[in-house]
């Protein structure tokens, strides 16, 4: 667990606000706000969050599906930011993404075969026997049957088109895949067996994820690692066991204690969130958070808390913990 | 939606008939206006074709009986089935070759705004930015010139013609299509089947083929069916205004145009064409429609 696969540095995403006949801009929306992560080979790290609080964000820009407005992301030993467009196209068969919506992620002109062939055929990998060979013992590590190839997406459930997505993610043999929300669409009984599946896919495959998600519950039973998001920035990153034993930042805090606990008799103490999220167009000055903190000082509304390791392994960005 | 609790059944049951192959019937039940538009619009592509097989007579050549002895067309009679005009041509025949010019005019008219639209449809709708700009900019010049202006212009520097009818209403046609098509394509290259494409690894172009142009054709295929109608109609107003057909060449619009004077003596002059056309237009507009409710599934059945 050391050599690290892929290292984000100062990633920062601004979307233009633009107004005006002449579409001047007049400001941004900081989506991602300097966010710096590694992940190692083989962990599963999670990132959590609020909605649009730029965890989507930040997966599609590590992948440069957007591009980022600065910082750096190196993959491997290759600078994914400074790539061109070509070898950036080659490179796209080590890092995959599986997207949150199973309706809207298969062209629904194909069949799931040819959907599956496609991404072989556009690096040139196997012949088309082989191809075929692939498509039905993937369908199959996926948990579908292989005759699935021949039919169309719109036969599927949610489900099997998640399962199917995750086929699509894997052939081409990729090291890194960022799941974006790959279960938030899906039903709880299912969600479950896609978790599972994502698990003995890892293992087989010695996959290393980025796992994006809103619930914490799924997050952490999957994921090694835990960073939290708030507004376009980390806020807290802990191994999954420690966040959840010991929270440091009090938004961590705050969203550990909604989760529902199904005992009836356990009581506990519910830190409720005052007000809305702040308009990322407009974040508040010094901690983005201490519009909501219960634990704000004066210092946070004016300076930016620096992002720190506290305990071994342990980041946070608070000035509780400087 | 509500089958994602079946989800622990992995695979249903394999062999079962997935596409149900409708009878012809229950189709032309459910879509009525595709079968009738469709066998309106086969039936005058028939008649083109076999113009030269179905007309008795030369269109353009006066015909020794084709006039009574004072001179005025012949009404329709057991020989001459639309009667004659004011040359002493043969109505029928005229109209048959007049399908042609129609029909021609308005399929390859509707091709050139095809090819020109989609091309900077795609290119604006999927790159986006100044590109976007600058043809969107451009086709909002097109939409506000005034079609007449241009058509007198290009005729006053070229020869009236078929050709240049063509032109005209290619090159008039193709702003609405880009749009239809810049529209379509731009909510299209959001959904996350292209996004996936993407990170795959595709090139644009690649792309644009094969995950976006397949989900565009359908409202294409559609609007062209119905430009075509309009195209022909279009051709009627230049070619009765002069600017199109030219006689003794025979087209719907300059019949009428030649007819119009003989109306009260002669009627069977105007009724020919004007119901050819008619047809043809109604033929075209129904099949467009019926297409749209059979093809795209948004308008709901």
């Amino acid at each position: 667990m050391s050599d690290a696969l892929l290292t984000v540095s100062n990633l920062k995403k601004y979307f233009p606000i633009r107004k005006g006949v002449l579409r001047r801009t007049v400001g941004h929306v900081k989506a991602v706000d300097d966010v710096s992560f590694t992940v190692q080979k083989g962990e599963t790290l999670g990132i959590v969050g609020e909605s649009g609080c730029g965890k989507s964000t930040m997966g599609r820009s590590i992948l440069r599906l957007i591009e980022p407005t600065g910082g750096e992301v190196k993959f491997e030993n290759t600078n994914l930011t400074k790539l061109s467009k070509g070898s950036l196209r080659t490179l796209r068969q080590k890092m995959q993404i599986v997207f949150q919506d199973p309706y809207a992620s298969l062209n629904p002109k194909f069949k799931i075969g040819t959907i599956l062939e496609r991404p072989m055929q556009i690096h040139g990998l196997y012949t088309p026997a082989e191809r075929r060979k692939r498509v039905a013992s993937l369908l199959e590590r996926c948990g579908l049957d292989p005759s699935a190839a021949e039919k169309y997406p719109n036969e599927f459930s949610g489900g099997q088109r998640q399962r199917i997505g995750i086929a699509r993610a894997l052939t081409l043999n990729p090291s890194l895949i960022v799941l974006d929300e790959p279960v938030s669409a899906l039903d709880v009984s299912v969600q479950s067996q896609i978790i599972n599946l994502l698990e003995d896919l890892q293992e087989a495959f010695s996959l290393t994820y980025l796992f994006i998600a809103h619930d914490l519950s799924v997050v952490r039973h999957i994921s090694d690692r835990i960073a939290v998001m708030y507004l376009g920035q980390t806020m807290e990153l802990a191994e999954s066991l420690e966040l959840f034993e010991a929270p440091l930042h009090p938004y961590t805090q705050a969203l550990l204690s909604a989760i529902p606990v199904p005992d009836p008799d356990v009581k506990r103490e519910r830190i409720l969130l005052r007000g809305d999220l702040p308009s990322p167009a407009n974040p508040p000055a010094g901690c983005p958070f201490h519009t909501r903190c219960k634990d704000a000082k004066d210092i946070c509304k004016t300076k930016k808390p620096v992002w720190k390791e506290v305990r071994p392994g342990h980041h946070v960005a608070c000035h509780l913990y400087s | 939606m509500n089958n994602a609790v079946l989800e622990p059944s992995l695979s249903p049951a394999a062999g079962t008939a997935v596409k149900r192959r409708m009878s012809f019937w229950r189709f032309a039940r459910r879509y009525p206006s595709v079968v009738v538009g469709g066998l309106i619009v086969l039936i005058m592509v028939l008649i083109a074709l076999f113009a030269p097989v179905l007309a008795h007579y030369d269109p353009t050549r006066p015909l020794s009986d084709g006039l009574s002895q004072m001179g005025a067309p012949l009404p329709p009679n057991h020989k001459y089935w639309l009667g004659t005009d004011t040359e002493g041509r043969d109505v029928f025949s005229r109209v048959l070759y007049g399908a042609r010019v129609s029909l021609e005019v308005g399929f390859f008219a509707g091709l050139i705004s095809l090819f020109i639209g989609a091309l900077l449809g795609i290119i604006s709708g999927y790159f986006g930015g100044w590109v976007d700009m600058v043809i969107m900019r451009l086709t909002d010049m097109v939409l506000a010139f005034p079609f007449l202006l241009f058509v007198v212009a290009l005729v006053a520097v070229m020869k009236p013609s078929v050709t240049n009818v063509f032109i005209a209403i290619g090159v008039f046609g193709w702003a609405q299509m880009a749009r239809i098509i810049r529209g379509q394509v731009l909510a299209v290259k959001e959904l996350e089947y292209v996004q996936a494409a993407r990170s795959l690894g595709a090139s644009a172009w690649n792309i644009i083929f094969k995950e976006v142009l397949p989900n565009v054709i359908t409202p294409v295929v559609i609007y062209l069916t119905l430009a075509i109608g309009q195209n022909i109609l279009l051709e009627a107003s230049l070619s009765f205004l002069g600017f199109g057909v030219q006689p003794p060449e025979p087209s719907w619009g300059n019949m009428i145009q030649e007819g119009m004077a003989y109306f009260q003596l002669a009627p069977w002059l105007i009724y020919a064409p004007g119901l050819m056309l008619l047809i043809t237009t109604i033929g075209f507009n129904l099949l467009g429609d019926g297409l749209r409710d059979w093809l795209d599934p948004k308008v709901g059945r």
